[in-house]
């Protein structure tokens, strides 16, 4: 390494990159100065991002300083990886890793999903592989001692599952699902960016952004959804995979999800996972509201047509786990 | 403005994690006015309005983030 990418890496350690431009693929820099506690890593990086620090003083790279700064300072190595269908308790599961002591949970980190957008846009697979590497380094630098390192991606993230595991070969992941229709409503009251048309790059399911807007919406969130299943379980055979559903939670995550990521809770960890999950996951102004909706008047025929397929094979993996 | 003093003031602060630790814990209210102070110790010359002007063209980039 050159003197000028040692001195780089050496004055990114006390950084962490909170946002990645996909036109550019420039990183923003900051000091976080808190753990990423809270339920969505952009709600941490919005609170670093309102010192005037930060405003003033934001470093930019290139994507190239990931690959110092991992080679001078590697990060907590990824203990597991939570994928999910949307609206089905990964906020949840999340937030209950959360508690386990040194430990770091990054819920949805947009500098991850814009490296999965690079990749959508035409960058080649192994700079991409890189850069998750990389950038997974860098977001997980041991600030207080921790030891390991949750990811909860965005549901979308799944399609990308082989470019993943192909980064991080041997990490254990789980899929989190829920019964099609649950999800559905839910969409409808709050539609979720990961199954709004013109959202995701999604040209494999011939619904890319020029056709999305030709499909009413609740089409193309069971497509969207569907592909989301089926992308989990073309990789069920994979060692170290799990499927969790959501209505076995939260019982499954101290009953399966902590020995399968080799995890053993404390009594004081367990109990303040037992009190986040009676708590609401995703905090008050992000869940989504209640009451019935009927915007979407045609439900159960997308579900029927979509999605009871793949969501009876997933219920079919998850009891093989069992 | 001097837009040099403020660009050597950055490069001070990203050469030195300690630097920019002393400025992270400024309460907010007084950071333009600390920072414009620290950078004058070191040489470089920095008005607070400086310091404001910086501020506010960063939260203008964070907010425009999505679409710059």
């Amino acid at each position: 390494m050159g003197a000028a990418l040692d001195s780089l890496a050496a004055a990114l350690r006390a950084w962490t990159p909170v946002h990645v431009r996909v036109s550019s693929g420039e990183i923003a820099w900051a000091f976080v100065d808190e753990p990423f506690i809270q339920p969505f890593f952009e709600q941490t990086a919005q609170r670093a991002m309102q010192h005037p620090f930060n405003l003033a003083f934001s470093r930019r790279t290139p994507l190239a300083a990931l690959d110092a700064l991992a080679a001078d300072s590697p990060g907590v190595a990824p203990t597991g990886f939570i994928f999910h269908m949307s609206r089905c308790g990964s906020t949840l599961i999340a937030q209950m890793l959360a508690q386990l002591s040194r430990v770091i949970v990054l819920s949805e980190p947009q500098p991850l999903d814009a490296l999965l957008r690079l990749r959508r846009g035409g960058a080649d697979d192994a700079a991409v592989v890189g850069w998750l590497r990389g950038m997974t380094s860098a977001l997980a630098q041991p600030r207080n001692g921790e030891q390991r390192l949750f990811i909860k991606f965005h549901a979308w993230h799944v399609l990308e599952l082989p470019l993943i595991r192909r980064a991080f070969p041997g990490v254990p992941w789980v899929f989190v699902f829920r019964e099609p229709r649950a999800v559905l409503r839910s969409h409808e009251r709050m539609p979720g960016a990961d199954v709004t048309a013109g959202m995701v790059d999604a040209p494999d399911l011939a619904i890319g952004a020029g056709a999305a807007d030709a499909v009413p919406p609740e089409e193309h969130a069971a497509r969207m959804l569907a592909a989301f299943c089926e992308a989990a379980l073309a990789e069920k055979d994979s060692d170290a995979c799990a499927f969790a559903e959501y209505g076995d939670l939260p019982q499954s995550v101290f009953a399966k999800l902590l020995p399968f990521f080799g995890v053993a809770a404390s009594g004081e960890e367990r109990e303040r996972m037992r009190d986040v999950a009676r708590r609401d996951a995703k905090g008050p102004g992000i869940s989504v509201p209640r009451g019935g909706g009927c915007a979407w008047p045609g439900i159960e025929r997308v579900a029927a047509r979509c999605l009871d397929g793949p969501y009876a094979a997933l219920v079919a993996a998850s009891a093989r786990w069992r | 403005m001097s837009r040099d003093g403020l660009d050597r003031f950055r490069e001070r602060l990203n050469a030195d994690a300690n630097l920019a630790g002393r400025l992270r814990i400024v309460d907010p209210g007084r950071f333009a006015t600390v920072a414009a102070e620290l950078a004058r110790e070191l040489g470089c010359e920095v008005a607070e309005a400086d310091m404001r002007d910086a501020i506010a063209q960063g939260r203008r980039e964070w907010a425009l983030r999505w679409i710059l």
